[in-house]
């Protein structure tokens, strides 16, 4: 269904994009951006009135700085211009991009989202721009590249590539979850959002107790559908804007950020309540999930395959046991041994040695 | 055309505020009564859209200093950029900061007090096209005036001009 568009939209040209906002922590190659054929204005308002005026293949806004303002500035983007939107936003970011990409074509807000940091070369792609950089080549009357837009089959066969790369990237092949090199990432980038907002990160890091012993008796496949039930329980009992991730061996990690959907009166809210100091959702996400896959029942392991599998895990908060994602992860790491040492089955909190948090009220 | 005169095929007034308030419900009728094309934007970023759309045609934007003011007043520069004058109610219990509102004024923006004033911003908007000037022509006079002034003239006019606000703003 096209688009209801004003009078005042855009014609849409072939070759350049149009780049709202700050584009230095979203773009890898944001110095070089002369080389590409893009345009720049960091104010929202005057990108607002290029893309309205100018003629774009794509328009790529920057979510960082925008959070309050973006829903209606997207809403006027959409007015003023038929180019696509594409929307760069840090891993943080990615939940409320997801929804200003969801519903129906004529009420969704953006086409699509790229996870920052990214490269222009990839934002031209996703933008339907196909052009290569010109490195010290000048071509006679104009510096910038040449570009093209790709037909539409050949862009959309382009964009099922990109996301299939980057899903193998970012993903665990045998869960589903999100990978090591995901998870370091993410809880990089929330550990810097959460210093510019005075918000709370919680790390939790745990394995399943025995692992290898299931993996020796039952066999591998049975091991791999115990990761996989592990997996699918943990997402479940997760919040949807917690990133669940597995990385390495039977070793899962879970990092618990502040609801990016709440309202400044609520985030207030918590800060001044007394849960505060013991991230008490991400404890409460912790025992749903202790319980349950105490609980699950895998009959790969036979009759008696209900209620013997058990985890061991350790929780760290930031800023309270460290400021970067090495710090936590070492923490929460000495809590889970910790918590191994001391029988299994528990999961500890960073600075209360042998306190469970089944304890903790 | 209406008793109040001819506005001109040309002329439109963007209304940047919330649908239904007393601004915005005041300042279409009486672009109505004056015969001109009133466009009403929810917020300064559909008006940045509502701007580009006039291409061609004598604009004035009417809005909230509030909303005016937003992304550090980047919209007077673009109102600016355009030729096109714009007019800010200042909101009591606004929090416009002091930098958004200098901005404002040093992008030639009038600013009322109350919706009571709307008619006579119209007036005399309308009364500027009648004498020939368009926008573009009367903000190159003006600034030619200000040429011809000394700087600590000047200087003088936007303190005064400030100290009005402040006064106004409490």
């Amino acid at each position: 269904m096209d688009r209801v568009v004003n009078a005042a939209t855009s014609p849409v040209d072939g070759g350049r994009v149009l780049l709202i906002g700050d584009i230095s922590t979203a773009l890898l190659d944001a110095a070089h951006v002369d080389r590409y054929p893009c345009e720049v204005r960091a104010n929202i308002l005057e990108g607002i009135d290029a893309a309205a005026r100018g003629r774009f293949a794509a328009v790529g806004v920057v979510m960082e700085g925008t959070a309050h303002q973006l829903g209606p500035a997207l809403q006027a983007l959409r007015k003023g211009t038929r180019a696509r939107i594409l929307l760069l936003a840090q891993m943080h970011e990615e939940p409320m991009a997801r929804r200003f990409v969801a519903g129906p074509d004529d009420e969704k807000r953006a086409d699509a989202y790229l996870v920052c940091p990214t490269c222009l070369a990839s934002l031209c792609s996703h933008a339907g721009v196909s052009q290569e950089p010109e490195d010290g080549r000048q071509i006679a009357g104009d510096s910038r590249p040449p570009s093209s837009v790709l037909p539409p089959p050949e862009l959309a066969k382009l964009e099922q590539r990109i996301r299939h790369l980057e899903r193998l990237a970012t993903t665990d092949d045998l869960t589903g979850l999100k990978n090591r090199r995901y998870i370091w990432e993410f809880a990089r980038q929330i550990l810097e959002h959460a210093r510019q907002t005075k918000g709370r990160v919680t790390l939790l890091v745990f394995d399943i107790d025995d692992f290898k012993h299931y993996n020796d008796v039952y066999g591998h496949p049975t091991g791999d559908e115990i990761l996989r039930q592990a997996a699918i329980l943990m997402r479940r009992c997760c919040r949807t804007h917690d990133v669940v991730g597995r990385i390495g061996g039977d070793e899962f990690a879970v990092v618990f950020w502040d609801d990016p959907n709440r309202t400044a009166g609520e985030i207030e809210r918590e800060r001044r309540s007394a849960s505060a100091e013991h991230p008490s959702e991400a404890i409460l996400v912790a025992r749903r999930f202790q319980k349950e896959f105490g609980n699950a029942d895998l009959r790969l392991l036979g009759p008696d395959g209900r209620g013997v599998l058990t985890i061991s895990g350790g929780l760290a908060s930031f800023p309270r046991d460290g400021t970067t994602v090495q710090q936590l992860f070492e923490r929460a790491d000495l809590a889970l041994r910790d918590a191994k040492g001391s029988g299994k089955n528990r999961i500890y909190l960073v600075g209360e040695p042998k306190s469970d948090i089944a304890d903790i009220r | 055309m209406t008793a109040k005169g001819n506005s001109g095929l040309g002329s439109c007034v963007v209304v940047v505020g919330a649908p239904g308030s007393e601004f915005v419900r005041t300042t279409v009728r009486l672009a109505r009564e004056w015969a001109i094309d009133a466009v009403p934007c929810d917020d300064v970023y559909s008006a940045v859209v509502g701007l580009a759309g006039q291409v061609g045609r004598r604009v004035l934007v009417l809005g909230g200093i509030r909303e005016l003011t937003r992304e550090n007043g980047a919209f007077f520069s673009i109102a600016s950029a355009h030729a096109v004058q714009c007019c800010c109610l200042l909101d009591k219990s606004s929090s416009a900061k002091r930098r958004a509102m200098l901005a404002a004024l040093r992008a030639g923006a009038s600013v009322i007090g109350d919706v009571q004033e709307v008619g006579g911003v119209l007036r005399e908007w309308l009364a500027m096209a009648g004498q020939g000037g368009s926008p573009r022509a009367r903000n190159a006079s003006q600034t030619k005036r200000l040429s011809h002034d000394t700087p600590g003239t000047v200087y003088e006019d936007l303190r005064a001009t400030e100290a009005e606000l402040n006064a106004l703003l409490g």
